[in-house]
């Protein structure tokens, strides 16, 4: 009989992590992240651990058996049990080499570096198994930068499958390997702590504390996993996996190799393909307290984009204002920049907040993700680092843009070639009288000596909303003849009397209109996806209704929903481009319908 | 040519793994060595004590000879063979025999040996590797001087001709054929032996006809197999093999430089034996070697340091020792009250290596601070 696939949805997404019901939506008996049980672990819950695993022994190669540990495979009438070869695989080293055989499986597939590299099934793209083991996973992780790479590679190719690494996994790194696509793991690293007299715990290994009674038994090791496991599925469902992974990677040099290697290889990447969100809305934080954050493609996708793509409002283009950052968010809400925006007092000139890790933050984009939400520790002063980037962005933004003058009111020293540069605190605090009068001098100075525009409010919120589009959508064609309505900080489009979107700096995102789609599609203002032909799209976005997809999609995104050829709706996009269009769950909820 | 390949290939065409076996043989450093040696001069000679067929125990005279080295090492060659570092390829029959002149010389003409092991990094008796006139000289002298000779041999290179051949020289002699693994499988894969199971049963068939004896050796852990995997299979073969089989040598796998298995060891993708693996295989396998009759061999090469069959560094040489001793005794309380805190360790890698789908092992460094030990790799 042929293997049932496992049932599996996703509930919460950050980049490569899922929180993913196993079995019945209705009443998931499992979930990962989460343990495969080996025979001689203590009886945990299938919560927790929703698979066991066992091997053939005296047979070469092994065959392996995995079970899931409850009704998990429609129709959800009994357990299931999958069988694979392990196959004989070369060490990572020898991949130039192609003896021995692959694993083979229908539901349960073992890859090895080797078969990566020269299994061709694997670009079978009908082959979807339910779960994939990594067989080399402990030797990849002594190679630098392999097992980084493999997951990588298996992550994106197989965007259902659950991913386990056997042998590498424990408390003390479950978040990091969830953060780079695993599904699984095992208790193999605390068994041998607990040999050796040491608990594995979330924090890294530990000798007990005999003076609390501790002991390094299995069930003081099972504990530390529940407690990781747990961690790491509410920082998945609220989105803080970031912060925890590197809380966690600091127990083992390895673990910050691998963070790092991560993060390079993820900055290499496209943001779509990186599993970068656009909107996520004001309530989510990014803190980004430890210096790996600065690492993150998040960070360097929005370095990037500033400085290298955005431009400022029509009429702002002749001289940058450098402002200091404010630990409120958005910026303009803070006391001291309600100070500096009273006494600027013109919307001729263009906002630049100056801070860390982001580097630059235009004003017109204070409100977006993840300008709006990032959080960092405040000392005062700036490290080498971050005055290296926000020197290297600011002195790229001018000289690309254009401006004719700059008025530094950042306190951070910048040369800007060719450019005048006025520094209106020398020495002085942002806040202080004298800053502040001469920042006001000089925007006066530069408002009158240049003859700077300084337009209606409505014509600057426009100007200011175009900017935004062209930086979120890649695009502002959508508002030519467009009027802008309402009083801050939400703002209604209306054009020829119909309303085509609203701003509101809460969810961080232009709300387009169903009337508005149209419009969206003629100017390619978003990403489309494409419905199966011949189908009634009834609810919203899963693999089974969406037949393609364009690259570039990032969560939160508005998409159009196309079907043949035809506009027939828009979405929201839950998932990331690299899981669009056969990944898991609900890849995006439904909006509108034409 | 571009070759279509995996998802993470780049179209190079793949080459065979005994391309990589011997790419460390090509290296300067083993040439340079190859170079250097002086072919009228054996690799290595040395007595140690030993068991004649009868249980008597006596002293052994081991002469390794540089030779031309193994046909089958030409072709292709075993993954953890080291010999080539032994061998050069212009070894003549002068040399040959101003070698077995030396290595009289250097153990007083066998002075007290009632046993004589010559190893030929190959097969003794084939005549592509040794001339067929020295061959013959070795066969008849320790004859005529009635010392008990262990040669070594391929089982392809085993013929009705040539074993009759050498039983009418040297009545009784005993054949070592590296079997290494009971198990085709693992003889294709992981040793890259060039026999099949089945050549094997057929040249143990020809000894027992022309009445030699049969020593077999068993690797212990070859490449790409993990710590779990060596200990079942090999208590399982060697209760397989010693119903055919006079003398069973096990061989706890050992780091020779410039092999691929030193590649794999530095690249920290193979580990060596744990000593505590061969005292479990040796109880294991106790009572089916009594029954047979066979007497086990287990001399850990190396044993106790890094590149041997090793334990956690405070117990090594205890170990070791009872290993050694049973290896002569054949007595099982010779691993009596032997233990260690790293055998908690072992057991747990050994357990974990049978239920994971991870057959290279998940052993880790088995020497330094617990916590560290414990690290997230």
């Amino acid at each position: 009989m042929a293997e049932r696939p496992l049932a599996r949805g996703v509930t919460a997404r950050q980049r490569f992590a899922r929180l993913m019901p196993l079995g019945d939506r209705n009443q998931p008996v499992g979930w990962t992240p989460g343990l495969v049980l080996g025979p001689q672990d203590p009886e945990i819950e299938p919560s927790l651990a929703p698979f066991s695993c066992s091997r053939s022994q005296g047979a070469v190669p092994a065959t392996i058996s995995m079970s899931t540990r409850g009704e998990m495979c429609y129709p959800f009438d009994s357990t299931d049990t999958w069988q694979a070869s392990e196959g004989l695989s070369l060490p990572p080293s020898l991949a130039e080499a192609d003896s021995g055989e692959a694993g083979r499986g229908s539901q349960l597939l073992p890859v090895s570096w080797q078969s990566l590299h020269h299994d061709q099934s694997l670009n079978d793209l009908g082959l979807e198994p339910s779960i994939i083991a990594l067989v080399d996973a402990v030797q990849l992780a002594e190679r630098p930068g392999m097992l980084v790479e493999a997951l990588d590679a298996l992550r994106v190719r197989f965007p259902t499958s659950l991913i386990w690494t056997p042998g590498i996994a424990g408390p003390d790194n479950c978040a990091l390997l969830s953060w780079m696509g695993v599904d699984l793991f095992d208790t193999t690293r605390s068994r041998r702590a607990a040999s050796l007299g040491v608990i594995l715990t979330e924090d890294g290994p530990r000798m007990p504390e005999s003076t609390l009674g501790e002991s390094a038994d299995m069930k003081t090791q099972c504990a530390a996993w529940s407690r990781a496991i747990a961690a790491t599925r509410t920082a998945i469902r609220n989105g803080s996996l970031r912060e925890l992974t590197e809380r966690q990677a600091a127990s083992s040099p390895r673990s910050v190799e691998r963070l790092r290697r991560h993060d390079s290889l993820m900055r290499g990447y496209e943001g779509s393909r990186s599993g970068l969100a656009r909107v996520v809305g004001h309530e989510h934080r990014l803190r980004c307290h430890t210096y790996s954050s600065r690492n993150d493609a998040l960070i360097h996708d929005w370095r990037h984009r500033v400085a290298d793509q955005h431009l400022p409002p029509e009429h702002q283009k002749q001289v940058l204002l450098l402002l200091p950052c404010s630990a409120v968010k958005p910026y303009r809400t803070s006391q001291s920049h309600r100070r500096f925006l009273r006494v600027i007092g013109s919307d001729a000139v263009h906002q630049v907040i100056v801070t860390a890790p982001l580097g630059l933050v235009p004003r017109e984009l204070e409100e977006i993700w993840p300008a709006a939400n990032y959080d960092i520790p405040v000392t005062g002063e700036w490290d080498a680092d971050e005055l290296a980037v926000i020197r290297d962005m600011a002195t790229s933004f001018a000289s690309r843009v254009g401006y004719s003058r700059v008025i530094n009111h950042s306190g951070v020293d910048i040369e800007f070639d060719g450019v005048e540069s006025v520094d209106t605190r020398q020495g002085d605090s942002a806040g202080s009288t004298e800053a502040l009068s001469r920042l006001q001098e000089e925007v006066e100075r530069a408002s009158s000596e240049l003859s700077l525009e300084n337009p209606r409010r409505p014509v600057h919120r426009m100007a200011q909303m175009r900017a935004l589009s062209r930086f979120q959508h890649g695009t502002d064609a959508w508002l030519k003849g467009t009027k802008v309505q309402g009083r801050p900080p939400i703002f209604t489009f209306m054009k020829d009397g119909e309303q085509t979107a609203q701003w509101n700096p809460r969810s961080g995102r232009f709300a387009f209109s169903k009337a508005s789609l149209p419009l969206l599609d003629a100017c390619d203002a978003l990403p489309r996806v494409n419905l199966k032909p011949g189908l009634e799209w009834r609810g919203d976005l899963f693999s089974t209704n969406v037949e393609s997809a364009e690259l570039g999609i990032r969560a939160g995104d508005e998409i159009l929903v196309m079907q043949e050829d035809q506009l027939v709706g828009s979405a929201r996009a839950e998932a990331a481009g690299w899981e669009w269009p056969n990944g898991p769950g609900r890849l995006a909820r439904s909006k509108h319908r034409l | 040519m571009a070759q279509a390949s995996g998802m993470l290939g780049d179209g190079s065409k793949a080459v065979k793994v005994h391309h990589l076996v011997k790419a460390p043989e090509n290296t300067p450093g083993s040439v340079r060595k190859r170079e250097s040696w002086d072919a009228t001069e054996p690799a290595t000679v040395y007595k140690t004590p030993e068991i004649l067929p009868d249980g008597t125990h006596c002293t052994a005279a081991t002469v390794i000879f540089r030779t031309r080295g193994c046909v089958w090492w030409w072709k292709s060659g075993c993954t953890f063979c080291g010999y080539f570092n032994d061998v050069r390829d212009d070894v003549t029959a002068d040399d040959l025999f101003a070698q077995w002149d030396e290595a009289k010389r250097r153990l007083d003409d066998f002075e007290g040996c009632s046993m004589i092991k010559v190893y030929t990094s190959g097969t003794f008796f084939e005549d592509r590797e040794n001339p067929p006139e020295w061959q013959e000289a070795i066969l008849r002298e320790t004859h005529e001087r009635g010392l008990d000779l262990v040669i070594e041999a391929q089982a392809q290179m085993c013929t009705p001709e040539k074993i009759a051949w050498v039983a009418e020289r040297h009545p009784g002699c005993t054949v070592a054929i590296g079997l290494e693994a009971y198990d085709d499988a693992v003889l294709r894969f992981h040793i890259n032996k060039g026999f099949s199971t089945k050549q094997w049963h057929r040249s143990v068939d020809m000894l027992k006809e022309n009445g030699l004896r049969v020593k077999t050796y068993l690797l212990f852990k070859p490449p790409f197999m993990s710590e779990g995997d060596a200990l079942e299979l090999t208590s399982k073969w060697i209760s397989e093999v010693a119903p055919f089989s006079d003398d069973i040598s096990v061989n706890p796998m050992n780091i020779q430089r410039r092999t691929i298995v030193d590649r794999l060891y530095r690249n920290r993708e193979y580990r060596t034996p744990w000593l505590w693996s061969l005292v479990e295989m040796l109880e294991r396998t106790h009572a089916d070697i009594t029954e047979s009759k066979a007497r086990i061999i287990v001399h850990p090469t190396a044993g106790g340091k890094l590149r041997g069959a090793h334990n956690c560094g405070s117990c090594d040489t205890e170990v070791v020792a009872a290993i050694e001793r049973y290896s002569v005794s054949a007595d099982i309380r010779e691993f009596a009250g032997l233990d260690c805190e790293c055998k908690g360790v072992w057991r747990a890698e050994v357990d974990s290596d049978l239920w994971l789908p991870a057959p290279m092992g998940t052993g880790g460094y088995r020497r330094g601070s617990a916590v560290d030990l414990a690290r997230a790799p």
